[in-house]
């Protein structure tokens, strides 16, 4: 059963304003950060996004739990449009669906101490009864993310960068959520410490139930922890399968460039004899024509600098927008 | 035997810190030859940052040099001036490319300008201008920025995140350095303008017969690029060796676990982690800095600190476990 689906989402940020803009009359400018990507995420599944920078991966997350409008497009929440849902359902909505931000550091107050981090989500929503109970629903919040009751009276400095991750983690799951977007949860920690938090993640996720929308550009990490990827090039979906079907048998150019600095350490292989991919994204304000990869894509031919290849499924679940 | 042109032998440096001095190097041996990529690995605070600095002096005032040596080509650094050092050494002889190179570019000079500055300062006779203009635009040309004519002119924010750290490429190999020092110059970087990157960085090693000393906290870069391999856990080197010895047979156990966390190891399975933390550098542990931490550890990494011993041919490691099979 699916969680959340995305239907045909667009997000445009539109320049209009500024004075020089407006002296040279130009007319606005139009940055296609989502331009029309369909997904579902099933429950218990973990959907992971990959791309590079600018690709728009963040910009779907922030959608998906409403924290931009997005242009046109629908995204459905057990089966309800959230851009429809009035103040009590989005209240609803907020204490179900969180999100662990991606640097784990500056996600935290500096002035409050561990125990009102992981508490101010319950004050807000209402969640508490009796104060008395607060300190053991936040030792017992602790607990679960593998924290001992005695960095409840630490501030976020005095926290090491996986120790702050977790305070992080621990507050998303305050609300007994049911939906996590994980913005890069592990970017900026060292290997021994993000293999911990992967674990606790994992072990979260059988726990409680959690379904995951998983935001990395670690794709040794993607391939642990995900069930299905989607590749997402500037703005547009351009593969999306099942991730042992992906990681075995990527099918568009991309994917393929992408996943090839992925061999594993045991081979020969070198940065040397490695071919890549010429260039580097282009800018989404001006999008090259027809299929925007094909200027860096060693397969092109004429009918992609014309026509836009559509996302089509080209073996069983696994969907590539490719001419191939 | 290649010729080694930089040995380091048994370096220890300190930052002062309340008063009193905490060991941030400790007993560093490390060699490296001509036209040889040297990855240098370890988790964030294992002081690789440092030795990388500590190789070109640039180290704050605050750290001293306990003991020990860095000879380049057979010169002991530490015994020139820095007035000679400057001219000779750093930035000639041995160059340096940054994390950031956001930061290493001078936002109000266009790029053109700092390249033409670098060869300006390091060409021995004097050029005319229009020469040094022209070599600009070639070197530029060589790291892979199309339309050099143009980008010349250009300011560092015109340029992106890749393009910036081929612009400090293309100034590191201006002077043909012998040695170039490179501290996680892609960590910024998408994918696959990290392999662009690192795939330029292997050919103008090859062109020029350079050597690297790069350092990185990604085991998969490393892998990928480097002849040897140390790694580094809490000031100290624990292994030395060849990078394909390193990934199919770690001798360490700290290599051994390290190499154990990364998911690509294994599938679906729970990952291994390293239980505890890096130790304090205020209070390192008795012994060896990795016992409270191993899972091997016995009653002798708890008094004696293990020093690097040769274990197999170009195979170094620094661990008691090793003496005992000798025996």
């Amino acid at each position: 059963m699916e969680l959340v689906k995305v239907k045909n989402l667009k997000k445009h940020f539109v320049n209009n304003d500024g004075f020089l803009y407006k002296i040279a009359n130009k007319g606005p400018i139009n940055v296609k950060a989502v331009d029309g990507i369909n997904f579902e995420i099933n429950k218990q599944d973990t959907l992971a996004i990959v791309g590079e920078s600018g690709c728009g991966k963040t910009t779907v997350a922030r959608s998906v739990l409403r924290l931009v409008e997005p242009t046109q497009g629908k995204i459905l929440y057990k089966g309800k449009s959230i851009n429809d849902f009035n103040k009590n359902e989005l209240k609803e909505f907020r204490s179900n669906a969180q999100m662990i931000l991606q640097d784990p550091k500056s996600s935290l107050n500096p002035r409050f101490i561990v125990e009102e981090i992981v508490s101010e989500p319950l004050y807000i929503h209402h969640k508490i009864e009796d104060d008395s109970n607060l300190l053991d629903r936040v030792w017992e919040l602790l607990d679960m993310v593998g924290l001992s009751k005695r960095y409840s009276e630490l501030f976020p400095h005095e926290l090491s960068g996986g120790q702050a991750r977790r305070v992080g983690i621990a507050r998303s799951l305050a609300l007994r959520p049911e939906f996590l977007v994980c913005d890069e949860p592990t970017s900026g920690l060292d290997i021994s410490i993000m293999s911990a938090i992967l674990n606790l993640m994992k072990e979260l996720q059988e726990k409680y139930r959690l379904t995951y929308l998983w935001i990395s550009h670690n794709l040794h990490e993607v391939k642990y922890i995900s069930n299905k990827v989607v590749v997402m090039y500037l703005g547009k979906i351009v593969e999306m399968a099942d991730t042992e079907s992906i990681f075995d048998n990527p099918l568009h150019p991309y994917t393929e460039a992408l996943f090839s600095s992925l061999r594993g350490i045991n081979d020969d292989w070198t940065y040397k004899n490695h071919e890549i991919v010429k260039g580097e994204v282009p800018s989404p304000i001006d999008p090259p024509s027809g299929c925007s990869f094909h200027p860096r894509c060693k397969y092109s031919f004429e009918k992609c600098k014309k026509i836009e290849p559509k996302l089509e499924n080209k073996k069983e679940d696994h969907l590539t927008a490719c001419h191939l | 035997m290649p010729q080694e042109i930089l040995n380091i032998n048994n370096l220890a440096v300190e930052y002062k810190n309340k008063g009193s001095y905490l060991q941030v190097l400790e007993n560093i041996d490390l060699g490296i030859s001509k036209g040889e990529i040297l990855g240098l690995v370890g988790e964030s605070g294992s002081g690789k940052s440092t030795l990388g600095k500590t190789i070109l002096r640039l180290l704050p005032d605050s750290a001293r040099i306990k003991e020990g040596s860095i000879r380049f080509k057979g010169e002991n650094i530490f015994d020139l001036s820095e007035k000679k050092f400057n001219k000779k050494i750093r930035g000639q002889e041995i160059a340096m490319i940054i994390q950031n190179p956001q930061n290493a570019l001078n936002p109000v000079f266009k790029v053109g300008t700092q390249i033409f500055d670098v060869l300006y300062f390091q060409s021995s006779q004097k050029k005319k201008q229009k020469d040094l203009k022209k070599e600009a635009v070639n070197i530029l040309k060589k790291v892979g920025i199309s339309d050099p004519e143009y980008r010349f002119d250009e300011y560092p924010h015109q340029f992106s995140g890749g393009m910036k750290q081929r612009v400090m490429l293309a100034m590191a190999f201006i002077s043909n350095p012998s040695l170039l020092i490179a501290d996680e110059p892609t960590t910024a970087l998408d994918l696959t303008v990290e392999a662009q990157i690192l795939n330029l960085l292997s050919n103008l090693v090859e062109e020029y017969k350079t050597s690297i000393l790069y350092i990185s906290h990604d085991l998969g870069v490393v892998a990928g690029l480097s002849d040897r391999i140390a790694v580094m856990y809490a000031g100290q080197i624990v292994e030395v060796a060849n990078s394909q010895k390193l990934f199919d047979s770690p001798n360490h156990p700290y290599t051994e676990a390290l190499l154990k966390c990364l998911p690509d190891y294994q599938k679906k399975d729970k990952l291994q982690t390293i239980p505890g933390e890096v130790p304090d550098l205020e209070n390192y542990p008795e012994g060896c800095n990795f016992q409270s931490r191993c899972k091997y550890s016995f009653d002798r990494c708890q008094k004696e600190n293990p020093n690097l011993e040769k274990i197999a041919p170009e195979h170094f490691s620094a661990c008691f476990l090793n003496m005992d099979k000798e025996i």
